[in-house]
């Protein structure tokens, strides 16, 4: 009986999602019904009142999500940017303006700016931290917007601040609520919310791909702030009155809860987080005290059982896009992946002098130089703890060198960040995969084209021609060639973290191409493969030097891979480069082979080969 | 889409609360910071409720227009928070019908309930919200109708002790060192100092600390050279004792005042004998001798087992208006019943008498005197200014 309630349900649901128009029906009645209903006082007055939390908390909750949900941060003050946006927006109804009608909605926006621009002190801190630290950082300035409102004696101090009309209604409140689901659903489902889900995923790895993080960082937080401020301009205008102590840490709880209890990463999951927090703490009024023991406690459960909340990471398909299916005129990757220069033989591409790098005390790499010419495959070997991935780390930005330079295609590069790099045409791969695995196949992709595109966080938001056709044609139809020239097609749409491993390594490769690089860096590519993926790799490899016309580096332990694919090959061994040359010249060298057997293995290697 | 599964929903889930109306019963809402920072205000403000109540329905009801009425009490929690102050308030007048609501206390939560009860014309009162915006309407900067209070407010407690110290201590010159962090303290400073001056005191210093701050040298050494006749502290009651007996190590003997801040058992243990002989003004004093007070403080540890505090005192007191109002009122509505209680003159309440003048929630009311003595807080004076 409740199974067949239950799949019934599920079909309807199923049925409702594929009916897309329904949303413009949905929202259109809904509005109209909200303004009928607060007209003529059909509901009660207290449910109506308890609707209109609902679409604050909506508001809030979604504005958080976009923070600690899909950016993967955690804000835990987010009180304090609803703090500005109500007092911002209380000053401007209440002292600024004296009436009219579009009072209320420009004041309800100001706030939200002013939230915004609190949000860019927030987050130039957040560049450098993370975690434990940001959590901190915005905790502290929930403290300090308290403190500060409570000692400013023209919005009433501590006493609180008054004198707001009710201007927040159901119809408002609802349009409000609107805008922000289309927003910041827009906002996530364009380059820069690719770029914020990296993040979340990988933040090196989302730099490596290109993803200017502090960009990303500023713009959602300022997007979130925003909405937050609007949040508390409705408030304000809801209760007529605010006092500081309204936006405290358990204000910024409560939006907490709400997030957590819906689901990170997911707009479904905010609204049902928002709905079922503000609805049971009305209902369970009858229980007195112990409505808020059941409260967390129903948290605490879903924590063991659900731990990203109900909807965590999954999404209603009403707020997802539609892929397209139209194919366009094809521009072939292998063309548009290079196209910025031709790349030629005899023109350095990569010069590094004197590069090296302390841990510490311990010297990792010691005065290494470099001629790398356009062009071509160069191996680096060396024993493990040689300095290899250091090397990689240093020219890729992640480490900054203790002395030396790297110069590429004529840009000094030694000191820029890793996505700056990237952008100038170095892309890399990592010993150990590093995808984003909550995302799909073609979204890891996706994120490889985040300095390809040319609309902004303005452009997707609202959805202009620019983002269409940028998103539809270019992007799309570049992710779709690459995947089908790597014969990942099929796997589009499944998570990253599902794909076999063979085929992991294989999208970290592609997802580097996608940054349309003429340098790229692999480092060990063939870790843990067998002889016979080892040999599909090298193929992989040939062909993408054959078509993208790269200049490859590759760091590889297998020697056959090394020897079988690699026109130079540099030895390093404690940090210094002891040989470098033609596979042949390196087989042969003295100390290549000492490095790699010791010097008593030396002697066995020579009574072997009888020499 | 959202919005109207969601009204249907809560609509649903709300129907569940409504209580049905009975003819001889009188709804009465409270709202009480159950859970929250506070749960100890409202558990107090709960608790003497539901003792007032009682009493009146078990001798028989209230006589209201000749006719014998119950009073049906329904508490709802503010948690403390604003939001929930309000629709709690909502929620008692639409769906409960209460004719009247006493509570919440925090002046955050009583300020937004005040402004929906006073748009739906249901009388509010407030026991303990000592904000003076509670009753104020911001817009208009009038006092609101249905909107009123128990207790007496800062700006007034502060010219009631100036007043003391100046007749009843006999003082010239004061000085006074008060919690800048807190808005409350900070006004009973303020104003003290005003009403002082004004009436041709001098203060000798006037000095600040931070909440947290446990080491007062600086202002000590202030307060002595000024060599003051009484010593003024706004303080908590958790930072009386350091700065007690801080300034009796800096040989600073003059008799100290205390404001209601100090009101808390846990003073007498942490003071000693330091402040021994130092008054404070307060609310209440459980140790009165009056036979109201009395009866109250017995009947209330007979119930509770404890001691009743200040939020106690005034929501019986406020559930005492309001049932004086309504014996007045002739009929049990809200409307008659916020011009019955304007009209309350000397109503006898376990906090002092109460007097509300026509057009103000404000009471007029005498405020308590303390003393501590032999380790007890013991009823000094009842003063008015």
């Amino acid at each position: 009986m409740t199974a067949s309630l239950l799949t019934s349900l599920a079909r309807f649901g199923e049925a409702l999602a594929a009916r897309r128009w329904l949303i413009f029906v949905v929202t259109g009645i809904g509005f109209i019904a909200t303004i009928i209903v607060s007209r003529c006082g059909l509901i009660d007055q207290y449910v109506e009142l308890v609707a209109m939390y609902v679409g604050i908390n909506i508001i809030l909750a979604l504005s958080l999500n976009l923070v600690n949900g899909y950016m993967g941060e955690f804000s835990v003050g987010h009180a304090g940017f609803m703090a500005v946006g109500a007092y911002g927006a209380s000053i401007l109804s209440v002292k600024v303006f004296s009436s009219g009608v579009w009072v209320f909605p420009l004041a309800v926006a100001c706030g939200g700016v002013l939230a915004a621009l609190a949000a860019v002190v927030v987050a130039i801190p957040s560049f450098k931290t993370r975690g434990d630290y940001l959590a901190i950082v915005t905790l502290s300035f929930n403290m300090i917007v308290k403190s500060v409102l409570e000692n400013i004696d023209y919005v009433g101090g501590p006493r609180g601040f008054l004198g707001m009309q009710k201007l927040t209604t159901l119809p408002w409140t609802f349009a409000w609520t609107v805008v922000s689901v289309w927003a910041i659903r827009n906002f996530v489902y364009s380059n820069i919310g690719r770029g914020v889900l990296s993040i979340r995923e990988d933040e090196i790895a989302g730099a490596a791909m290109g993803v200017d993080t502090r960009k990303v960082k500023l713009h959602a937080f300022v997007v979130s702030s925003f909405f937050a401020g609007v949040a508390g301009g409705l408030y304000a205008h809801l209760l007529q009155f605010i006092s500081p102590r309204t936006f405290d840490i358990i204000k910024s709880t409560e939006i907490l809860i709400m997030v957590y209890l819906g689901g990170v990463g997911s707009i479904a999951g905010s609204i049902a987080g928002a709905v079922i927090y503000t609805v049971l703490i009305e209902a369970l009024r009858f229980l007195g005290q112990w409505r808020m023991v059941i409260m967390p406690l129903l948290l605490v459960l879903l924590m063991i059982y659900r731990p990203k909340g109900i909807f965590g990471l999954m999404e209603f398909r009403w707020f997802k896009p539609i892929t397209t299916k139209k194919h366009h005129d094809k521009i072939p990757v292998s063309a548009t992946a290079s196209s910025n220069k031709s790349p030629e033989r005899d023109v350095e591409l990569l010069v590094i002098d004197g590069l090296t790098h302390y841990f510490g005390g311990l010297c990792a790499l010691s005065d290494f130089n470099l001629r790398l010419g356009a062009g071509g495959i160069m191996g680096i070997i060396g024993p493990n703890g040689s300095g290899k991935t250091t090397l990689f780390n240093l020219i890729s930005g992640y480490y900054r060198p203790s002395q030396g330079s790297i110069v590429f295609d004529s840009n000094e590069i030694t000191r820029l960040r890793p996505n700056e790099i990237n952008a100038l045409g170095v892309a890399r791969t990592f010993q150990n995969i590093r995808l984003f695995n909550n995302l799909s196949v073609a979204d890891n992709v996706r994120v490889g084209m985040f300095n390809s595109v040319n609309y902004n966080a303005a452009d997707a938001m609202l959805r202009t021609r620019r983002f269409n056709e940028c998103e539809g044609r270019d992007v799309d139809d570049c992710v779709r060639e690459l995947l089908s020239l790597f014969e990942l097609e099929r796997y589009g749409q499944d998570m990253a973290a599902t794909l076999p491993y063979g085929l992991k390594r294989r999208l970290e490769i592609v997802r580097a191409l996608a940054t349309r690089p003429q340098l790229l860096l692999l480092d060990e590519p063939a870790a843990g493969m067998n002889p016979a993926e080892t040999g599909a790799l090298m193929e992989l490899v040939q062909r993408v030097r054959d078509e993208f016309k790269l200049t490859i580096m590759v760091i590889e332990h297998h020697m056959s891979f090394i020897m079988g694919l690699c026109e130079r090959i540099a030895v390093l061994d404690f940090g210094v480069a002891i040989a470098a040359g033609s596979p042949d010249e390196i087989k042969n060298d003295k100390k290549v082979i000492e490095a790699y057997l010791g010097s008593s293995g030396l002697k066995n290697y020579r009574a072997q080969r009888g020499t | 889409m959202v919005r109207t599964l969601l009204l249907g929903l809560s609509l649903v889930l709300l129907m569940a609360g409504c209580t049905a109306d009975k003819d001889n019963a009188i709804h009465v809402g409270v709202i009480a910071e159950l859970t929250g920072d506070i749960p100890a205000v409202g558990a107090s403000c709960k608790n003497a409720a539901e003792m007032a109540v009682k009493t009146v329905n078990d001798a028989g009801g209230i006589d209201v227009g000749g006719r014998k009425y119950l009073i049906k009490l329904q508490i709802e929690d503010s948690a403390g928070r604003a939001e929930q102050a309000a629709s709690a308030a909502q929620k008692l007048i639409t769906h409960d019908k209460v004719i009247a609501i006493i509570g919440p206390n925090a002046s955050s939560g009583a300020i937004p309930a005040s402004e929906i009860a006073e748009t739906a014309k249901v009388p509010l009162i407030s026991p303990w919200s000592t904000n003076p915006k509670t009753t104020i309407d911001p817009r208009t900067g009038k006092q609101k109708s249905y909107v009123f209070r128990a207790c007496y407010m800062d700006s007034f407690q502060g010219r009631v002790l100036a007043a003391f110290a100046q007749s009843e201590l006999k003082v010239k010159t004061a000085a006074v060192l008060y919690d800048v962090a807190s808005e409350v303290l900070k006004g009973q400073a303020e104003v003290f100092k005003t009403s002082f001056i004004e009436k041709g005191g001098t203060i000798t210093g006037f000095e600040t600390y931070t909440t947290g701050n446990k080491d007062f040298t600086v202002q000590m050494t202030k307060i002595k050279n000024g060599n003051p006749e009484l010593i003024f502290l706004p303080t908590y009651y958790s930072d009386v004792p350091l700065q007690v007996q801080q300034a009796r190590r800096f040989g600073i003997t003059v008799p100290v005042l205390g404001s209601d801040a100090w009101g808390s058992h846990d003073l007498l243990g942490l003071c000693g004998k330091d402040c021994e002989g130092a008054f404070f003004s307060s609310h209440f004093s459980a140790n009165s001798t009056t036979p109201g007070v009395k009866k109250f403080v017995d009947d209330y540890k007979a119930l509770y087992g404890s001691v009743p505090d200040d939020v106690a005192a005034l929501t019986y007191d406020s559930f005492g208006i309001l049932f004086e109002a309504m014996k007045k009122a002739g009929r049990p509505g809200s409307e008659e019943i916020k011009n019955s209680i304007q009209k309350i003159t000397d109503f006898k309440g376990v906090t002092g008498n109460i007097t509300f003048h026509e057009g103000s929630g404000d009471p007029d009311k005498s405020v308590v005197i303390l003393q501590i003595k032999d380790g007890e807080f013991q009823w000094f004076a009842d003063i008015k200014p």
